[in-house]
C-alpha cells in the first residue's frame, strides 16, 4: 500500500481500530439521514400515485343527502342547470348484518346506483369476483374486510345475514369486490361499504328512489365557493320541490377526503425527520470532539514533527467526510425502504394503490448532500479547535483530571450537595462525572430531552383528543340512538318501550336542518337543529352566553359556537331568519353553548319545532338511556330496542350505541397515535444512539480512573454501577428538561394536530401517564445505553488501564 | 481469600508475607517474544522496607505489578499470606487488593472529582471496610498522619503534587492493609516533597507496615532495609542495608536470600 500517504493510512487506521466508536457514529448519521429519504420518500410516492388515482374517478364537487328521496326528474333538472357537467344519483342505506361466524349485528353502508356500466362520476374499480352486482348479491368495498367492521372472517362467496330498515331479513352472498376511492376509508366510517342494484334494493323492501346526488360543477371546478354557491343552488331547487336537503357535503375539489388525515401525518413526519437529522448532527459533534480529544498527544507530535494546522485539519475532515459516505451506504437503502413501507401504510390507511418503489433521484440527491455536509458542518468547530492545541500543551497531558472539574459554581454546588443528601463516594462519583464534560453532556441532554418532549406531548395529544370526544359525547347523555325511515307519534315511541327492561329514560326529539338567511339576503351553511323537550335529561350544554331554552320559549333558538363561525354579527339577542323545510321565519337567540366536533348546531323546543315542521307531537329519532351503561350492556340492549321498535312495525333506519361510536373514533386516533408513537420511538433510539456515544467515550477518557479504582479495590460491580448510575442520571435529566418543556409544547402540538385532523381546537389535557411512561421507558434505554460502555469499563484490567494513552 | 495479620511483624523463622515462585513473564511483541521476566524467585517477610532498583526497562514495575494482581504472569505463583493470587479473577482480585494492599502510583492519581478526604474515603466505601459513620473521622486521621488534614476538603488541582502524594498515601492506608507497594512515588517530586513522602514510609515502616518500592534514587534506597536490583528481567543483586536512619526495633536484621548470580 505504498501508494497510500501514512497520513492517510492513519485516517483509516482510526476508523478501523474503533469500530465500536465508528459503528456508533455512521448508525448515528445514517437514522437522521435515513428519516430524511423515508418522509421524503414516502411523500414523493403518495404525491404521484393518489392524486392521479383520485382524479381518475372523476370525484364529485359535491354530494347532497336529503331525507326523503327523489326520482330521475329530479337529476335531470339539476343536471340542466348550466352551471352543472353532470349529475347522477344512487340510493344509500343503513343496512344491519350478522356475518356467518357472529352473532352480533354491525352495520353497513349500501349503495344502490342505477347503472353499474354507466358510472361517470366517482366511478367504481373492479377488483375481485363478479361485476357489477349479480340480482340479490352485493359487493363489497376492498377496504371493508376488516375485523373492526365485524367482516374479519369472511370473503368472496360467503353469505351475510342482512336486515333492511323494514325489518327484512335476507341472506346475501358476497359476489366481488370493488375499489371505491370516493369515500372516506372504512375504518374511518366506522361501517363496511357495499354494493348492490336497484332490483336489489326492492327485495330488501327498500323504494327505488334516490336520497343521494352527486355532480361535477362544469366550471371553476377546483373552486370551492363557486362548488358550495352551486351546491347552494341545486338545494333551493330540490327543496322547493319537496325534497328535504340533510346536507351537502363538498371536500377540497381534487383532495382525497381524508387528505386533512394524511396532512395531519406528513406535519408531524416532516418535523420528525428534521429533528432526527439535526439530533443526529449532536452526536457527530459530540464524537468527533471525543475523538479529537483523544488525540490531542498525537495532534500535539504530528505537529513537532513538521504538520501544519491546515494538513491535520484536512485528514480530520476527510475523516467525517468518509463518516458521511459510510451512512449514506446505510441511509441510501433504509430510507427507500422505509419511505416505501411509509407509502404502503399510507395506502393500506387510505386506501390507494401505490406503484413504482424505487429509491427516487430527489431524494437520494438530498440524502447525499446531508451526509456529507452534516459531518462536516458538525466536525468543523471541534476541528478548528483540536488543531489549534501547541506541542508543549498536548505532551503535558497525564495523569487524571481530564474534563476539569471543580471550576465552575456547578461543581461548586454538586461538591456542596453531599452536605444536604449524604452519600457514599461512589455515588458522589456517578454524579459529579455527569457534569465534567459540560458541552457534550448538554448535546446529550438536547437530544434526549427532545426525544422526551416528543413523547409526552404525542401521549398529550392523544389523552387530549380523547377527552375532546368524551367531551362531545358527554354532551349528548344517551346511550342508544333508534333513527326511523319516517316520523312517528311521539307517545307509540315512547310507549314501545314501556315492557323493555333496564331502560332508565326515552326521549323523542325532533331533528332537521336549517340556513340562516342573512340580511343581505345570502344563505348560510346547513346548520342541524335538535329539538329536544324542554325537561330533556340528555343535553349537557355548557352554556357559554346569555341563557338555555325555557319551557314556554316558541321561537327561542340557543346556537353553538360553531354556528357562530361564519355569521360574526349574531349575537344573544339578535333576530335571525332561518330557513327550516322551505319555512322561513324568525327566531330569537337567547343563549350560546359550546360546539365540540358535532359542527354548527341550533336547539329549539319540541313543541315549536314541530309546529314549524308539520310534524306535532311526531318525531324521527328515539333516544334511550339504560341502567347498565357498560359497552357490553349497551350493545345488547340496543339490540332489544331495535327489535321492539321492529316487532311494533316501526321502520328502523338506523341503530347505534355511544359505545360503537366511541370505538369507531377511538380506532382512528389511535391509528394516528401508534404512528405518532413509533416516531417518537425512532427519536428515542436516536437519543439513546447518542446517550451510548456519550456514556462510550466517557469511559474511555476516564479509564486510567477505571484503573486507579480497580487499584484500590473496586469490584467489577462497583465500576458498573459507577457509570450506569451515570447514564440513569442522564436519563433522568432529560426527562425532567424534557417534562417541563412538554408543559408549554404540548398544548402547542394539540392544537396543531387538533387543527388539521379536526378542523376544531380540541380540548387539551397534559398527559401526566405519559410522563410516567416515558420516564420509565427513559431509564430503560438509558440503562441499556450505558450498559455496554459500563460492562466494558468493569471489565478493563488495571494493567491495561495504566498503560493506556 | 484469607487477609494478612493486620500489622503483624512477621514471626522469626514463619513463612514469608510474599512469595514468588519461578514467575516468568514475557510479551508477544511484533519482533517475537519478549521476555520482561525470567525465572524469579523472591520471598518478603512481613515488616520489611524493600526498594527495587534497577536500569529503566530492567522489569521493575513489571515485578510489582505481579505482586499487586495488576499483571499476571505467564507461568509460576505468587502468594501473598496464604492467598495465591495468581489464581484470582479479575473482580476478586480488585477487592481483595483493595483490603489487602495500599497502591501508590508516579503520578498520584486521585480522582479528580473528589476531594482529598473523599478520595481518602473510597476505599473504604469500595471495599465496605469500616462503619459508614466512622469513615469521614477515619480519613481525616489518616490526613492527619500526612499532615494534610488543613486541606482534606480541596480538590486535588488546588494542591501541589507532593501533597497530592501524601493524600494519596492517606488513601492507600484507608483500609490498614499490611502491604503497599508504590512505583517510583517520588520520581515525579523535587527533593524536599520526596524526603517528607520517603518519611512517611519509614513511619508506616515503623507501624509494622511491609513497603515495596520501585525507585531510581539511590540515596533513597539506601534508606530502606533491603535493596533488590533487577537487570534485564532477573534479580542481580539482593542485599540487607544498614540504614542510619531506620531503628530496628527488634534487633533482628532481614532474611537475606542468597543473591543469585545472572546467568550470561
Ligand atoms: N505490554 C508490553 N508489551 C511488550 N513489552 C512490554 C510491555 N510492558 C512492558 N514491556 C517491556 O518489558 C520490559 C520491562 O518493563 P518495565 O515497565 O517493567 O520496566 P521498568 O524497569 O519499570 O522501567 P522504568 O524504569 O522505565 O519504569 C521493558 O523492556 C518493556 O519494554
Ligand atoms: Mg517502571
Amino acid at each position: 500500500m505504498s501508494w497510500v500517504a501514512p497520513r492517510w493510512l492513519k485516517v483509516f487506521r482510526d476508523l478501523w481500530s474503533n469500530k465500536t466508536r465508528t459503528i456508533l457514529v455512521l448508525l448515528s448519521i445514517a437514522v437522521g439521514v435515513s428519516a430524511i429519504g423515508m418522509v421524503m420518500g414516502a411523500q414523493i410516492i403518495v404525491d404521484r400515485n393518489l392524486p392521479e388515482a383520485y382524479t381518475a374517478i372523476n370525484p364529485a364537487s359535491a354530494t347532497i343527502y336529503t331525507f326523503n328521496t327523489f326520482d330521475d326528474r329530479m337529476v335531470e333538472a339539476v343536471e340542466a342547470l348550466s352551471q352543472v357537467a353532470e349529475a347522477e344519483a344512487r340510493r344509500s342505506v343503513n343496512l344491519r348484518f350478522r356475518s356467518p361466524n357472529s352473532d352480533e349485528w354491525r352495520n353497513l353502508t349500501v349503495t344502490a346506483i342505477p347503472d353499474y356500466e354507466d358510472i361517470t362520476i366517482n366511478k367504481l374499480k373492479p377488483e375481485d369476483g363478479a361485476y357489477p352486482p349479480p340480482p340479490r348479491e352485493l359487493l363489497l368495498e376492498r377496504a371493508s374486510f376488516g375485523a373492526s367492521l365485524g367482516l374479519g372472517d369472511v370473503g368472496i362467496g360467503d353469505t351475510l345475514l342482512v336486515e333492511s330498515p323494514s325489518g327484512k331479513q335476507r341472506t346475501m352472498r358476497i359476489a366481488g369486490s370493488v375499489h371505491d376511492m370516493s369515500q372516506l376509508p372504512a375504518f374511518m366510517n366506522g361501517a363496511g361499504y357495499g354494493y348492490i342494484d336497484f332490483e336489489t334494493l326492492a327485495w330488501l323492501d327498500e323504494p327505488r328512489d334516490y336520497n343521494q346526488l352527486v355532480f361535477v360543477v362544469s366550471e371553476n371546478k377546483s373552486d370551492m365557493d363557486h362548488i358550495n354557491d352551486v351546491a347552494k343552488l341545486i338545494e333551493k331547487r330540490m327543496e322547493s320541490s319537496g325534497v328535504n336537503v340533510l346536507f351537502a357535503l363538498v371536500f377540497t375539489p381534487g383532495e382525497h377526503p381524508a387528505q386533512n388525515f394524511l396532512d395531519a401525518f406528513s406535519l408531524i413526519l416532516g418535523g420528525i425527520g428534521v429533528l432526527a437529522l439535526g439530533l443526529s448532527g449532536f452526536l457527530i459533534v459530540n464524537t468527533l470532539s471525543a475523538i479529537l480529544t483523544q488525540h490531542v498527544r498525537q495532534i500535539g507530535i504530528m505537529k513537532a514533527i513538521g504538520a501544519r494546522a491546515g494538513q491535520i485539519s484536512v485528514m480530520y475532515l476527510v475523516m467525517s467526510l468518509l463518516f458521511g459516505i459510510l451512512a449514506l451506504m446505510i441511509a441510501i437503502p433504509l430510507g427507500s425502504l422505509g419511505a416505501a413501507g411509509l407509502a404502503y401504510i399510507f395506502s393500506g390507511m387510505l386506501n390507494f394503490d401505490v406503484e413504482g418503489l424505487r429509491p427516487e433521484p430527489q431524494v437520494v440527491i438530498v440524502q447525499s448532500v446531508i451526509a456529507i455536509a452534516a459531518p462536516l458542518l458538525a466536525a468543523f468547530w471541534p476541528i478548528l479547535r483540536g488543531v489549534r492545541v501547541t506541542v508543549r500543551e498536548a505532551i503535558s497531558e497525564i495523569g487524571l483530571g481530564k474534563g476539569h472539574f471543580g471550576h465552575s459554581l456547578l461543581d461548586r454546588i454538586l461538591v456542596g450537595l453531599r452536605r444536604i443528601a449524604p452519600m457514599g463516594r461512589p455515588m458522589q462519583i456517578s454524579i459529579r462525572n455527569t457534569f465534567r464534560r459540560k458541552a457534550r453532556l448538554s448535546l446529550t441532554l438536547i437530544t434526549l430531552s427532545l426525544a422526551s418532549v416528543i413523547f409526552i406531548a404525542i401521549f398529550s395529544i392523544r389523552a387530549s383528543l380523547q377527552q375532546t370526544m368524551d367531551d362531545a359525547l358527554s354532551f349528548f347523555d344517551y346511550d342508544v340512538q333508534v333513527v326511523f325511515s319516517r316520523a312517528y307519534r311521539t307517545d307509540r315511541i315512547t310507549q314501545q318501550l314501556d315492557n323493555v327492561s333496564g331502560v332508565d329514560a326515552v326521549e323523542t326529539w325532533g331533528f332537521g336542518t336549517a340556513r340562516r338567511i342573512r340580511p343581505d339576503n345570502s344563505e348560510s351553511e346547513a346548520i342541524i337543529v335538535y329539538a329536544p323537550e324542554p325537561d330533556t335529561t340528555m343535553l349537557h350544554p355548557i352554556i357559554v352566553e346569555g341563557r338555555w331554552l325555557d319551557p314556554d320559549d316558541a321561537n327561542a333558538i340557543v346556537l353553538n359556537t360553531d354556528a357562530l363561525r361564519d355569521e360574526a354579527d349574531v349575537g344573544v339577542g339578535s333576530v335571525i331568519t332561518l330557513n327550516i323545510n322551505g319555512k322561513e321565519m324568525d327566531w330569537v337567540v337567547v343563549g350560546i353553548v359550546r360546539g365540540i366536533l358535532t359542527g354548527a348546531n341550533a336547539f329549539a323546543n319540541f313543541s315549536h319545532f314541530a309546529y314549524v315542521t308539520n310534524e306535532v307531537d311526531r318525531a324521527q329519532v328515539s333516544l334511550v338511556r339504560l341502567d347498565d351503561r357498560s359497552s357490553a350492556s349497551q350493545l345488547a340492549k340496543g339490540q332489544e330496542i331495535e327489535q321492539a321498535y321492529r316487532n311494533g312495525g316501526f321502520r328502523v333506519d338506523q341503530m347505534g350505541t355511544i359505545d360503537q361510536l366511541r370505538t369507531t373514533i377511538n380506532t382512528i386516533f389511535d391509528v394516528l397515535i401508534a404512528f405518532l408513537l413509533s416516531m417518537a420511538l425512532l427519536l428515542g433510539v436516536v437519543g439513546g444512539l447518542g446517550l451510548m456515544g456519550t456514556m462510550s467515550i466517557n469511559v474511555m477518557e476516564r479509564t486510567r480512573e477505571i484503573g486507579v479504582m480497580r487499584a484500590i479495590g473496586a469490584s467489577n460491580n462497583s465500576v458498573l454501577r459507577i457509570v450506569l448510575v451515570e447514564g440513569l442520571i442522564i436519563g433522568l435529566i432529560s426527562w425532567a428538561i424534557g417534562g417541563l418543556i412538554a408543559l408549554p409544547a404540548s398544548r402547542f402540538l394539540t392544537m396543531t394536530v387538533g387543527m388539521v385532523l379536526l378542523q376544531a381546537a380540541p380540548s387539551y389535557i397534559f398527559s401526566v401517564g405519559g410522563a410516567i411512561l416515558w420516564l420509565i421507558i427513559v431509564l430503560a434505554l438509558a440503562f441499556m445505553a450505558s450498559y455496554l460502555p459500563a460492562r466494558h469499563a468493569s471489565q478493563l484490567t488495571v494493567r491495561e488501564v495504566l498503560s493506556y494513552e | 481469600m484469607s487477609e494478612i495479620a493486620a500489622n503483624g511483624r512477621r514471626a522469626s523463622g514463619g513463612p514469608p508475607l510474599i512469595r514468588l515462585e519461578r514467575i516468568l513473564k514475557s510479551y508477544q511483541t511484533p519482533a517475537g517474544e519478549f521476555i520482561a521476566l525470567r525465572d524469579v524467585d523472591l520471598s518478603i517477610g512481613a515488616g520489611e522496607f524493600v526498594a527495587v532498583v534497577g536500569k529503566s526497562g530492567s522489569g521493575k514495575s513489571t515485578l510489582i505489578n505481579m505482586i499487586t494482581g495488576i499483571d499476571r504472569p505467564t507461568d509460576g505463583e505468587i502468594y501473598i499470606a496464604d492467598t495465591a493470587i495468581h489464581k484470582l479473577a479479575e473482580g476478586p482480585m480488585a477487592e481483595w487488593r483493595g483490603r489487602n494492599i495500599g497502591v501508590i502510583f508516579q503520578f498520584f492519581q486521585l480522582l479528580p472529582m473528589l476531594s482529598c478526604i473523599e478520595n481518602v474515603m473510597l476505599p473504604m466505601d469500595f471495599c465496605d471496610m469500616f462503619k459508614p459513620s466512622e469513615r469521614e473521622a477515619r480519613a481525616l486521621d489518616l490526613l492527619h498522619q500526612v499532615d494534610m488534614a488543613s486541606e482534606a476538603n480541596k480538590l486535588p488541582s488546588e494542591i501541589s503534587g507532593g501533597q497530592q502524594q501524601r493524600v494519596a498515601i492517606a488513601r492507600a492506608m484507608a483500609n490498614d492493609p499490611p502491604l503497599i507497594v508504590a512505583d517510583e512515588p517520588t520520581g515525579n517530586l523535587d527533593t524536599r516533597s520526596a524526603d517528607s513522602v520517603f518519611k512517611l514510609f519509614e513511619d508506616l515502616v515503623r507501624q509494622g507496615k511491609t513497603i515495596l518500592m520501585v525507585t531510581h534514587d539511590e540515596e533513597l534506597a539506601e534508606r530502606t532495609s533491603r535493596r533488590i536490583t533487577l537487570a534485564d528481567g532477573e534479580i542481580v543483586g539482593d542485599h540487607a542495608v544498614h540504614p542510619q536512619g531506620l531503628p530496628q526495633e527488634t534487633g533482628e536484621p532481614p532474611r537475606v536470600p542468597a543473591t543469585r548470580i545472572p546467568a550470561t
